[in-house]
């Protein structure tokens, strides 16, 4: 039973460490992409800037919560209580 | 013993309270990559589907929550229920103290032991009268069997000894189940039910799984509890049960140890038996150890049935309540 623990434990410290790489990841790639959006001819670069905005808004949206989670998740259990 | 009182703790430093919270930060993680990718794929069904997690991972949380508030709440209901005072022998009650699944497992083990004494003194009674009918008096032209009228009573507590073993058996079933639950019931069925619970095609299963965690773990105990604190009803049959049995034991208990071989113990048999109103004390026990077996059996099979059903139809209204979709979409049209 022990060893069960430690992998559901192990399998938070990776999702943890990997969720702000990932939100960094996002974000740097969605300020390139809105970036590149300027080199693009005016009828394409809509597209461009939407899509930038919307891998550096999925960015965010991992960093806040996986950088809240565990501070939400011990918010959650006095919700019925 | 140890092993039970440490499964059955669900306080917020416990193993399998910390693996719960554990799995609903998975939960939560997940969702926030879902969520994330939905935004950079622009998948609105992505989208919904890393809400309906997030929010059921919140729900999971409060859900932990509430079944901490619970066993407090069973626990201050059960220190008012029982007389510590009854347990006081108990390893369970000892070392969990106003769990209601270690007052439900020390009323058991009590009944057992009470079970147990009169079983043996049935048993010896069933014994000691069949070796007694069985005496053959032969004379020259004449044979007699003097007390061959009491086989009728000897089988009567061989009879008893047999319901009272089923009473142990169903005991037993009970006691065996309670040490399942206590062990695996919030270390493995309710982290399984939080894990399941998680994703949409499994959400039923780990909905139901977790109701019955919840309904064998607080509420089939909690009601068995109920049931027998202050269980006086079955305490005065045992005692005049067990009295009655000793009694007639005094009287009839040497009978098996006789060497039947001499003549002089044939007349020391009928001597001592002479004028002690043989059968008013073999029916004496008769009415206590009914009442016994009676009471005994209310509380091994009946209880048990009623409690178990009641048990039942809460997880099944709980396993439908758990394993419900969040609807977003409900809260998109209101």
């Amino acid at each position: 039973m022990v060893s069960i623990f430690d992998a559901v434990e192990s399998i938070k410290l990776g999702l943890l460490s990997l969720g702000p790489s990932i939100a960094i990841m996002l974000i740097a790639l969605g300020g390139i992409v809105y970036g590149l959006s300027y080199t693009q001819p005016a009828h394409a670069r809509g597209k461009w800037q939407s899509l930038g905005i919307g891998i550096f808004m999925g960015g965010i949206i991992v960093a806040a919560i996986v950088g809240a989670a565990e501070l939400i998740a011990q918010s959650s259990l006095t919700l019925l209580t | 013993m140890e092993a039970i009182a440490s499964a059955i703790d669900f306080s917020p430093s416990s193993p399998a309270y910390l693996m719960a919270l554990n799995l609903i930060v998975i939960g939560l993680v997940l969702s926030a990559f879902a969520l994330g990718i939905s935004r950079v794929l622009g998948s609105r069904k992505l989208w919904s589907w890393g809400v309906e997690e997030l929010a059921q991972s919140l729900i999971n949380a409060a859900l932990v929550g509430a079944i901490v508030g619970f066993g407090t709440l069973a626990a201050t209901t059960m220190g008012s229920l029982a007389d510590s005072s009854d347990f006081s022998n108990c390893a369970h009650f000892e070392k969990a103290q106003n769990s209601p699944i270690a007052y439900s497992l020390c009323s058991i083990e009590d009944l057992q032991q009470k079970s147990w004494d009169i079983l043996d003194g049935a048993n010896e009674q069933a014994f000691s009268l069949g070796v007694l009918s069985s005496i053959e008096l032969s004379f020259s032209v004449v044979r007699a069997s003097p007390f061959s009228s009491l086989s009728n009573s000897a089988q009567n507590y061989s009879q008893w000894a047999q319901n009272i073993s089923f009473i142990l058996s169903a005991l037993e079933i009970n006691r065996q189940f309670l040490f399942f639950i206590a062990q695996s019931a919030f270390s493995l069925f309710l982290p399984i039910g939080l894990l399941l619970r998680m994703f949409f095609a499994t959400r039923k299963l780990g909905g139901a799984l977790m109701a019955g965690a919840i309904g064998f773990f607080m509420v089939y105990p909690l009601l068995y509890s109920a049931f027998v604190s202050g269980n006086s009803s079955i305490s005065e049959p045992y005692k005049q049960a067990f009295s009655d049995l000793d009694l007639l034991s005094q009287t009839v208990s040497f009978a098996p140890a006789i060497d039947w071989g001499k003549e002089p113990n044939m007349s020391l048999v009928f001597s001592s038996l002479q004028g002690k109103q043989l059968m008013e004390k073999v029916s004496i026990p008769y009415k206590s150890v009914s009442e016994f077996i009676g009471a005994a059996s209310a509380y091994a099979i009946l209880y048990t049935i009623i409690c178990f059903l009641l048990t039942l139809v809460c997880v099944k209204e709980l396993s439908s309540l758990l394993g419900s979709e969040f609807r977003l979409d409900l809260f998109e049209k209101v």
